[in-house]
């Protein structure tokens, strides 16, 4: 297992994230894009803020017992 | 889109670029340590990419910042921003609400302009507010003044109309009002004259009588010199006398039977209507009832002489006391409820608070917005010396920098001669003057070192022209060269009064063992040869080997022309210094 080889795998998975497409592992699991859009959250001290919105990965494991 | 795994692994193929095999191979070792640190309770981190960890039963993949970063790079630069209008004004609203409206609205206007009107507005509904409970105590009087007319009304009408049966109704009733002012018109269209006559000897004006006779053929006219009427007697106490007021109740009736003229036509007594009108109290009644009828059109009226007076009443009492038209038309029962329950008792109940508060507000905002605007153009002038100063400086600092800048590029280039600016070879030197005959020195048997000469001499940098030297003081001065032809030359050796005559340089070596080498073997040759040590900013000292010493520049050119193979390799003459 090189540094190349995992530095591709990070890589690979990374485009697919951004692409919104998901991929699954067999024996690891599936990695998946999910979007939060933008939304108002009220802060402790009363201020409403707006917070951007934001990509993530979801990822489901297929080691769970 | 969905990828499955030989499709995740033909793309890591074409990431990584290698073999399939290598690549399932290191995909199968990867997820196997993968799980054995899973399995271990521990976490597996794949660098630049993200933590594999374990929670329970749950498998978490934590995501590194820079995965990240560059997963949400499209949204780069959106952060979170505070919206305003938020909770803030939120918080705002109860206050305004609970405590004082008044208050709420004053401070939401932050203008001077606004605040004067909010508080007329307040002000006006406080009126508004006061007015209205006056107008319902007023119409509850006038209620009570109006049952109290009627039974008076009633009574006259019974004391005189004994024979009549019909006489005790009220007023509002068409059948007797038919009756009453059948009688009246009777009475007024049979005996004018005698009317006249009557209403003469009771009052010392007769054209008013007259002008309320004439009244008869509008009623709404009538209606409203009765409303004015009574507020004459209400507004003006003084302007008003009794003998007014059977002269306005003639009107009345004379109204009351205009109203009724084609109703009935019943005769009834002459003078029972105009004595049972002389009592005050049905005066009042009059008016009241007159009062709502003539609220319909109580401005009409144009024929009396009184009705400017009447306006100059109205305008004054509206300007003591802004109320509705309705309002003036009560003004007879107001007469009574200004004795009873005077206004200004209302006033001193109502407004002065409502007044103070709002005035008081007024004026502490508007003292406070008055300093503010002292304090800000204060700050304005402090902004403005400011904002006039930092020029100044930067002026100065800038004058400042080119001065010293010029002042540095001068001493660099040796216009100015500034210790530790300006490089040496810029020092000015005295030149000596090229006509300067040739000192003759005494020609010594031996070489003179190279050393020596070294010394003596200073950079150049343009081989052709001659630079400036440092004059050698000669202290043996000796005879010219043509005295001692050794002197000068190409060939022989070294003499030291053709030290102050030109020589043919030949290298300028940066190593001294090259310069030696140069030396010794141009000497082997034949040359007078010499090195001297030059300081150079670029290369640091700078070993010149130069052959022959001349009288003068021509004569050395002439020589490099008569040796033109010997020199062809590059040269420059320079004066020996």
């Amino acid at each position: 297992m090189t540094k190349d080889f995992l530095k591709a795998f990070g890589i690979t998975i990374r485009d697919q994230i951004i692409m919104k497409n998901s991929m699954e592992i067999d024996g690891l699991g599936v990695f998946k894009a999910e979007h939060t859009s933008q939304r108002q959250e009220k802060r402790a001290d009363g201020v409403y803020i707006m917070l951007p919105p934001k990509d993530s990965i979801e990822f489901k494991s297929a080691l769970e017992d | 889109m969905h990828l499955d795994h030989p499709k995740f692994v033909d793309l890591l193929v074409e990431n990584s670029g290698q073999d399939r095999e290598k690549v399932e191979k290191q995909l199968a070792e990867l997820i196997n340590d993968i799980k054995s640190a899973l399995a271990e309770d521990e976490a597996y981190e794949i660098e630049g990419f993200g933590i594999f960890s374990k929670l329970g039963n749950n498998v978490m993949f934590i995501p590194s910042e820079g995965l990240e970063t560059e997963i949400n790079y499209k949204y780069v630069g959106m952060e979170p921003i505070e919206i305003p209008g938020g909770a803030e004004e939120k918080e705002d609203e109860p206050q305004t609400m609970d405590d004082n409206p008044i208050a709420g609205i004053m401070d939401a206007t932050g203008d001077e302009v606004n605040e004067d009107p909010f508080a007329e507005l307040l002000n006006l509904d406080d009126d508004d507010e006061e007015s209205q409970e006056e107008i319902e105590e007023v119409e509850e009087a006038v209620e009570e003044v109006i049952d109290s007319e009627n039974e008076q009304n009633e009574d006259p009408f019974a004391f005189e109309e004994e024979d009549e049966s019909e006489t005790e109704t009220p007023l509002e009733e068409e059948s007797l009002e038919s009756d009453i002012t059948a009688a009246l018109e009777s009475e007024l269209q049979d005996d004018d004259e005698a009317l006249e006559d009557d209403l003469s000897s009771l009052f010392d004006e007769g054209d008013e009588t007259e002008e309320g006779v004439d009244t008869l053929s509008s009623d709404e006219d009538l209606l409203g010199d009765e409303v004015f009427g009574a507020d004459e007697e209400t507004v003006e106490e003084e302007l008003v006398s009794e003998s007014f007021e059977p002269e306005e109740e003639t009107a009345e009736l004379e109204e009351l039977t205009s109203e009724e003229e084609e109703v009935v036509a019943s005769p009834g007594p002459k003078e029972w209507g105009i004595e049972a009108h002389k009592e005050e109290g049905q005066e009042n009644a009059f008016g009241g009832l007159l009062g709502d009828l003539g609220d319909a059109e109580p401005e009409e009226e144009t024929t009396s002489d009184e009705v400017p007076d009447e306006e100059e009443i109205d305008f004054s009492a509206l300007e003591d006391k802004p109320l509705s038209e309705e309002d003036e038309d009560f003004d007879d029962p107001f007469a009574q409820l200004e004795d009873d329950e005077p206004e200004t008792a209302l006033n001193d109940d109502f407004v002065p608070i409502v007044t103070n508060v709002s005035k008081d507000k007024a004026g502490e905002k508007e003292e406070e917005k008055s300093k503010q605007k002292d304090k800000k153009p204060k700050k304005e002038k402090k902004t403005k010396k400011k904002k006039e100063g930092s020029p100044a400086l930067l002026y100065v600092l800038l004058f400042v920098v080119v001065i010293a800048g010029g002042g540095y590029l001068l001493a660099y280039f040796g216009v100015v001669n500034i210790d530790g600016i300006t490089p040496p070879k810029y020092k000015p030197q005295p030149q000596v003057a090229q006509n300067v005959p040739p000192v003759q020195q005494p020609v010594p048997q031996t070489q003179v070192p190279p050393a020596e000469n070294s010394q003596s001499e200073t950079e150049t940098t343009t081989p052709d022209t001659p630079q400036p030297r440092e004059v050698v003081p000669d202290q043996n001065p000796v005879s010219p060269a043509e005295d001692n032809p050794d002197t000068y030359g190409l060939m022989g050796s070294l003499s030291q009064a053709g030290n102050s005559g030109y020589t043919i340089v030949l290298y300028s070596l940066s190593r001294k063992a090259g310069a030696d080498e140069q030396l010794t073997r141009l000497r082997n040759q034949g040359f007078r040869t010499m090195v001297a040590e030059v300081p150079s900013s670029q290369y640091g000292v700078l070993y010149r080997v130069s052959v022959g010493q001349f009288e003068s520049l021509v004569s050395a050119a002439a020589t490099v022309e008569e040796n033109k193979d010997f020199f062809k390799g590059g040269y420059f003459i320079k004066k020996i210094q």
